[in-house]
């Protein structure tokens, strides 16, 4: 089952709710949300990719990452459920936080992107973690953002360190 | 005499008193001068190295000896880290061509990636990883109580985190950290890092302590 589009206030509102009550009311309400989440598949539609840059890999390095700019001009939120790049590379969306001066990566299973906003993966935060399964990178990189059953993919060039 | 008694205590009181008042203002004056606003500075107990056991990318023992003298900016990180140490790293490299002409760094500076994932950081790893940022960069690491005794001496911190799939990712320390000669930590960067700021942070402190410190 995988987490779609909801209308914004519905999301924010089960949120709270998970936030604010008990936790078999926080669950009971979760599963509210992800069965109304199954009959409102996301689309990619409406969301274009503004601007991308993917970072030159050191001789020899097992990753990097890529970052982009995307931008919802449809009418409702969209979800974005998980990444793929042209073999042999492997894309995933990651975060990084800084918490009292340390660095955390982790794993994101979802993207929502709002109707109407434009999010920005950026260095220190938001990523496409791309590992590079021992071979050279070469590019442009093609990344596919898939929102539930739709895809929008983008040629990402290759820059030392963006802007260049 | 009754009045002549009392008259000189008091004198020597307003003298005392005086002489103290104007010393404090003296104090603080030299106080002030000495400590120029440096954003960011350790002072006035900087944490002091007094022990470092760490292989260099050449297999060369990086040690005390290899700090003291220098001024080094230092990062802690790992290879598998897609995002924040390259981006220190470019940044780090990128401030080192700038100060290239400022004379401290052209005779003293250097720039150390420490790896705290020895396991997969090997030598060679590490020296093709350092190499592509800066020639001249250091890749250090060593074994986990050198790495462990290193980091709790400069206040940093890493912690290896499991992932799925036999994986697994380092949390670390993100700040750019800078030694003195003396083997002083004397300020801490924290990200985000911007390459004009890296470049006046070193000057500031070299002009630190240029001024006695």
């Amino acid at each position: 089952m995988r987490r779609a589009a909801l209308p914004d206030a519905m999301s924010r509102g089960c949120r709270a709710a998970v936030a604010a009550l008990p936790a078999r009311t926080g669950a009971h309400c979760a599963l509210v949300l992800s069965m109304l989440v199954a009959r409102a598949p996301s689309a990619c539609e409406g969301v274009a990719v503004e601007s991308g840059w993917v970072r030159a890999a050191p001789p020899g390095a097992k990753m990097t990452a890529a970052y982009f700019v995307l931008v919802n001009r449809g009418q409702a939120t969209a979800t974005v459920t998980h990444l793929s790049a042209a073999p042999p590379l492997t894309a995933t969306l990651h975060a990084t936080h800084v918490h009292d001066g340390r660095a955390h990566m982790r794993a994101l299973e979802t993207l929502d992107i709002p109707a109407g906003a434009r999010l920005e993966a950026a260095p220190g935060g938001l990523h496409a973690m791309l590992e590079l399964a021992d071979q050279p990178l070469a590019g442009p990189v093609t990344l596919t953002f898939h929102c539930g059953g739709t895809t929008l993919t983008a040629e990402l060039p290759i820059s030392r360190h963006g802007g260049d | 005499m009754v009045d002549q008694t009392i008259k000189i205590p008091w004198l020597a009181l307003c003298t005392v008193t005086l002489c103290a008042f104007a010393a404090g203002i003296g104090v603080s004056l030299w106080r002030a001068g000495a400590t120029p606003q440096v954003e960011g500075l350790l002072w006035p107990d900087p944490p002091v190295l007094t022990r470092l056991a760490l292989t260099d990318q050449h297999g060369a023992a990086f040690d005390l000896a290899r700090l003291r003298g220098k001024w080094s900016l230092l990062f802690f990180g790992f290879t598998h880290c897609p995002d924040v140490c390259p981006t220190t790293l470019d940044v780090m490299a990128r401030a080192a061509r700038e100060l290239a002409t400022h004379p401290a760094y052209a005779a003293h500076g250097q720039l150390v990636f420490v790896s705290v994932d020895p396991a997969r950081d090997t030598r060679g790893v590490l020296g093709r990883y350092v190499d592509y940022f800066d020639a001249r960069m250091i890749g250090a690491t060593g074994d986990e109580a050198e790495l462990k005794a290193l980091t709790r001496a400069l206040g940093a911190l890493y912690m290896r985190v499991e992932q799925a799939g036999a994986q697994y990712t380092v949390d670390h320390s993100a700040g750019i950290f800078f030694l003195d000669p003396k083997l002083r930590l004397l300020s801490v960067m924290t990200p985000p890092h911007v390459v004009a700021d890296v470049v006046t942070r070193f000057d500031a402190l070299v002009a630190f302590a240029a001024a006695g410190n």
